[in-house]
């Protein structure tokens, strides 16, 4: 699948948006591999054992529905890092790498202080969640403030992903510039 | 600010992050944020957290990673590709030839995936190089991968109604099946399109032979079975109310990873592989589907929502003028924002008005869909042109003259579904529930 929406026609080469991915992105990537695992399993188990006992565990919902917390959250940096986010090129594509490379940090740099206010109000949520004992209303009882803090956890990775990137952009537009310095010098 | 003031500087805003580059779901959330600081100060900020949690604590949603996780499987096993193999053997006879199969193909591959673009990359990979090797007309090549790739979120399973339906708490069951009758007609005219347009002018595609033997019908055949495993398993399971969406998506995960390990070739390796592309595609889908969730409470926030719908309604449309007025909306942003976040932005402001016009939200459901694959093939960032695009030599402007005829059969689709509702609504009212 292609994450580019609007491609158009330019000498200069499309910007490469994917960077290695580090310790934080690749534990986020394999905790939320587990997740999918995890929520294949326990509804699987649920069909099976409704359809040849007629009996339902009823926490598959449940549990499935904090997987799914973990995957939107823990692959934020995973899809970030691999460059899969959704963007429209239209714009992007008739612009010089420099260009590209400036307003790739200038989103990132934004993007970051935006993730920065939802770690800080994730946080807010986990605290007061604990703070008031909040349990799930079900037969699981489980303490909210643990699944709420997949939400603080996967916010604070993308945080570190955008620093991280933000860190390759600028080493590529300092590799540009020497490059030109370079070519201008000969 | 005024008001009119706020509003106009968050939409420019909107634009303006959205064209010049930004990801899409940022570019929905960071105005919502602003606009949300704008109405209500810092403190308006603390419903971020409980509806950041809301959004993504939602049993229904699972279906999204486990329906594209089923994709994923198939395509690692090599089974998507297969497909096509067997189609062409089956259906290349048609006037049309290998375009026939190119519809048909991307018809059965959008049973057993969610996502146009993976529907018009998974096809489109196999079957451009044959196309252009036996010399079809290139647009026309182009154009029936694009818009065939549309058939994807048309036909279900389609994530597109999975959002819809969790986001209107409209049944998603239902959705699937009002998609399925509009998903029919839609390739049958596509079909009967590639053949009048065959028979007109036949130097547009050679005649292909069919099965030469009994043998190589069966082979062509057992080509498609997995498929039809699949679709069985799936989409019959939800129509007799055997099981739910999600459950359907752990059945279909299943039988893909039995189909793959003993008619595919899933290896441990493309299995572990297939987890995490599923992960790498989910956190977008999910990270929008978060995005359509602050975007929504900052319009509730400020009322912006209520005074849009009675905007809408003081204006006295009839149905057909509200009908007329959604196509020119729909038309003018599938120019210019991607296809979930049409979705994302509309449906907060119009599901509350389809109440005072008797519209079934089942049937606009539809509609919207219908409506984002034609954006999803319009220029300038219809993202199936540029799937298309990317997998072969051609200029874009080819793919875009392709697609045209396509247009307007999705617009005569389109009509159909709306002067006759029951096309959409007669299968999900024969459900079991």
């Amino acid at each position: 699948m292609m994450a580019d929406i609007g491609h158009g026609a330019t000498d200069e080469p499309p910007l490469d948006r994917t960077n290695s991915e580090s310790v934080v992105e690749r534990t986020c990537k394999y905790l939320s591999a587990l997740a999918l695992m995890v929520m294949l399993v326990v509804i699987g188990i649920d069909i099976v054992t409704r359809w040849a006992f007629n009996f339902s565990y009823e926490v598959s919902d449940e549990v499935a529905a904090y997987m799914l917390v973990a995957i939107a959250f823990l692959s934020l940096p995973v899809s970030h890092i691999n460059g899969a986010f959704h963007r429209v090129e239209f714009v992007q594509a008739r612009l010089s790498m420099r260009w590209k490379l400036i307003s790739s940090l200038f989103f990132e740099l934004v993007a970051l202080v935006f993730c920065a206010i939802f770690v800080w109000q994730f946080v807010n949520l986990v605290r007061s969640t604990w703070r008031f004992g909040d349990h799930a209303p079900t037969f699981l009882e489980t303490p909210l403030w643990l699944p709420r803090s997949l939400l603080v956890i996967g916010m604070a990775a993308l945080c570190i992903s955008l620093v991280r990137s933000m860190a390759a952009d600028v080493g590529r537009l300092l590799a540009l510039g020497s490059t030109d310095r370079a070519r201008n010098g000969s | 600010m005024g008001p009119e003031l706020q509003v106009l500087v968050v939409t420019i805003l909107f634009l303006g992050l959205l064209t010049a580059g930004m990801p899409v779901p940022f570019a929905i959330t960071i105005p919502a944020v602003i606009y949300l600081l704008l109405q209500g100060g810092i403190p308006a900020l603390n419903s971020l957290g409980l509806v950041s949690w809301g959004s993504m604590n939602v049993f229904a949603l699972t279906a999204v990673p486990l329906f594209m996780f089923m994709a994923e499987i198939l395509s690692a096993s090599g089974l998507s590709s297969r497909i096509y193999g067997g189609l062409a053997k089956l259906v290349a006879r048609l006037p049309g030839g290998l375009l026939q199969t190119n519809i048909a193909g991307c018809a059965v591959f959008a049973s057993v995936n969610g996502s146009s673009i993976a529907t018009a990359a998974t096809i489109g990979g196999v079957a451009l190089p044959q196309l252009l090797s036996r010399g079809y007309n290139r647009p026309l090549a182009a154009g029936s991968l694009a818009a065939g790739g549309t058939l994807g979120i048309l036909i279900p399973p389609s994530f597109p109604m999975i959002i819809y339906g969790t986001f209107t708490e409209t049944s998603v069951p239902k959705l699937f099946m009002a998609g399925v009758i509009p998903g029919l007609i839609m390739t049958a005219c596509f079909m009967i399109y590639i053949a009048i347009h065959a028979k007109i002018d036949p130097s547009v595609a050679p005649r292909e032979a069919g099965p030469r033997s009994g043998g190589e019908l069966l082979r062509a055949l057992a080509e498609v079975v997995p498929f039809v495993l699949l679709i069985l398993g799936t989409l019959g399971g939800l129509y007799f109310g055997v099981v739910t969406t999600t459950e359907a998506a752990v059945v279909g995960c299943v039988l893909s990873i039995l189909l793959g390990v003993t008619m595919g070739e899933l290896t441990l390796k493309d299995f572990i592989q297939s987890i995490f592309n599923t992960i790498i595609f989910s956190g977008n889908i999910l990270f929008l589907i978060l995005a359509a969730y602050i975007f929504s409470t900052a319009l509730s926030f400020a009322g912006l929502g209520e005074q849009v719908t009675k905007f809408i309604i003081d204006l006295h449309l009839s149905k057909f003028e509200f009908y007329l007025a959604l196509f020119v909306l729909f038309t003018i942003l599938g120019c210019l924002i991607e296809s979930l976040g049409m979705i994302v932005i509309t449906v907060p402001l119009l599901y509350p008005v389809l109440a005072s016009y008797g519209i079934d939200p089942i049937l606009f459901g539809v509609i919207l869909v219908i409506y984002v694959e034609l954006g999803q093939i319009s220029p300038p960032i219809g993202i199936n042109l540029f799937v298309i695009q990317s997998i072969w030599d051609g200029k874009l402007s080819e793919v875009v003259l392709g697609t045209i005829p396509f247009h307007l059969i999705m617009f005569l689709v389109l009509a159909l579904v709306i002067a006759f509702p029951e096309l959409s609504l007669w299968l999900p009212a024969q459900m079991s529930r």
